[in-house]
Parts: structure tokens; sequence; C-alpha cells
């Protein structure tokens, strides 16, 4: 993923990062999504989800759950989302 | 010097010489201002400008590379370049930090000022100072300030301007030119002064910490 898509993809998901880490992806995953949800900002999930799957988020919403989770959880693990967020943190200091 | 991996390839990066360490650290500038204003977008496009001056090629060959590659190669040219000797007069007090820009000021404008002052003193050519290091360059343009003050000092001396008259001791007094802050003494603490073990309070001693415990 170029630069441009990371940053933009860890601005939409660093409010909702837990302070804990999780070894297991999904179930890491599964904790951002709690928090999206638990916030009620569930466009950012499928503008997240848009950017690491380039899925039109039109055509997201027409897919199964279990879909989109897998192409969301997915996209956290290949493009490290937790290095990209210490680098995001970085920029940030 | 450190060599890292960018779209397959090795690439040695080195601390960058004077003209182009002066832009590097301008598009630092604009990096922290895109980051106060969240644009990512914009901070993206200054980190890719950043790394592209840097490193010597073009944007376009970086634009699409992954973004922990970039990210890297960032980090290590900050590193390597951000490593420069500080000097006093690179210490700006909070009022000129805050102060406005001029209205003659213009992007860039930095790299004209500090080569229009080595140039001046020195008579090298712009390109000989842009490959200047930039520990000698910042060195250089620091004992230029101090030689033009101390010209300016000796000028004011010469001037009647420098000499006030004290009312209270009815005698004339010599007004000094102002020193910029990083020109001034640094304040040294105050000497601790020991009291003679006679001169000291007998008895039982009651400390009061607060007003009130003085009032009661």
């Amino acid at each position: 993923m170029p630069i441009k898509d990371a940053l933009r993809l860890i601005q939409i998901l660093a409010p909702h990062i837990p302070e804990e880490l999780d070894d297991d992806v999904f179930s890491f995953a599964g904790k951002i999504l709690d928090n999206i949800v638990d916030k009620g900002r569930h466009l950012d999930y499928l503008r997240a989800t848009y950017v690491v799957s380039g899925i039109d988020p039109d055509d997201l919403v027409k897919l199964n759950v279990e879909e989109v989770f897998g192409f969301f959880a997915k996209g956290l693990v290949e493009n490290e989302i937790l290095t990209l967020l210490g680098f995001y943190q970085e920029l940030r200091k | 010097m450190a060599e890292i991996a960018l779209g397959g390839n090795t690439v040695s990066i080195n601390r960058a010489r004077f003209k182009r360490w002066i832009e590097l650290e301008e598009i630092r500038e604009d990096i922290f201002k895109a980051v106060e204003r969240s644009d990512v977008d914009e901070i993206a496009d200054f980190i890719l400008l950043y790394l592209s001056t840097a490193l010597n090629i073009d944007i376009d060959q970086i634009v699409d590379l992954p973004w922990k590659e970039v990210a890297t190669a960032y980090s290590i040219s900050v590193l390597i370049n951000h490593n420069v000797r500080l000097l006093p007069f690179m210490k700006f007090s909070k009022k000129q930090l805050e102060d406005e820009r001029d209205v003659w000021d213009y992007d860039g404008r930095l790299w004209y000022s500090y080569a229009n002052k080595i140039a001046e003193k020195y008579h090298w050519t712009l390109d000989y100072i842009a490959e200047l290091e930039v520990d000698d360059a910042f060195a250089m343009i620091q004992e230029i300030l101090v030689s033009d003050q101390i010209s300016k000092e000796w000028e004011w001396m010469l001037s009647d301007k420098s000499v006030g008259y004290d009312e209270a001791t009815k005698k004339s007094r010599y007004i000094e030119l102002p020193r910029p802050d990083w020109m001034k003494p640094i304040p040294k603490p105050p000497k601790k002064v020991k009291i003679p073990k006679f001169m000291l309070p007998v008895g039982n001693i009651v400390r009061y910490t607060t007003r009130q415990d003085v009032a009661n």
C-alpha cells in the first residue's frame, strides 16, 4: 500500500485501536471493529475496508458480513497496522 | 552514510550538503504544519518530496512503493540529516518563533539569506557555498554574526547615542548596544553562603510552612 493510502487508513483507524495488543490478528481486528461500533462510527469501518481492499463502499455493503470483515482484517495484517500506528504517532510528536 | 532498500534497489543515504540540507529542513517544517492540520494527503506528499530531495531521485519512482519502505527510508534520512551541531545562534527565543513572517519573505529565502551572508564575507560562489558541510556552514555564519555585532558595537561606541545622562548621579553614562539573546552570558545560579554555627538559632525550632500556621 502506498504511503498516501497508508496514512489515510491510520488516520481513520487511530482513534479506534485498543491500547492492549492482541497476538491473534482476527481478535485484534475484532476489537478495533467493536470500538468503531461502540462509537457509532460505522462509516469508518467502510472507509477503512475501502482503503485496504479498493472495493467501493456501495459494493462492500452488498457483500456478506464475514467477507467484508475478511477484507478488513487481511488489510490490517498485510499493512502491519501497529507498525503503521507507530510511524503515525512518531510523525505527530 | 546508510544504505536502504528502496523499490528493489539498494540506495545510499548521505548527509545533505548545505543548500540541500536547508531545503530538507524547510520540507520538514511543511510536514510539521501538515501534521498540525491533520492533512494526511499533504503529509504523504511532503514525505515523498523530502525523500526525493534527500536521495536525489524522482518522486514518480517512490510514490507507489510500499509505505513501510518509504517510511523507513524517510526515518533514516531524517536521522542522518537532523543530527547537526546546535550552535548558540540557532536557539531562537519564543518571541522570535512566534513573530510573523516579514512582508519581503518568500519560500526558500532561508538559503538565500545564509548564502548572502557567507558570499558577502568570503566572496565564494553560490555553487561552492551550496556544497559546504552543514556544520562548517553554520559555524561560519555564527562567526559572521559575532563579527558583525562586534563591529556594530564599535561604531555604536563612537556615536553620541552611546552616551546618556544619569539623573540620579548627575553624570554621563555609557549605554550599551543590546546584544542578541544568544550572545548574552548565561546567568549563573546564586552562590551558596554558609552561615556560621553561632549565628544559627538555638533551642527548639518550630517551622511554619504556611501563613495560617504563623497566624495561629
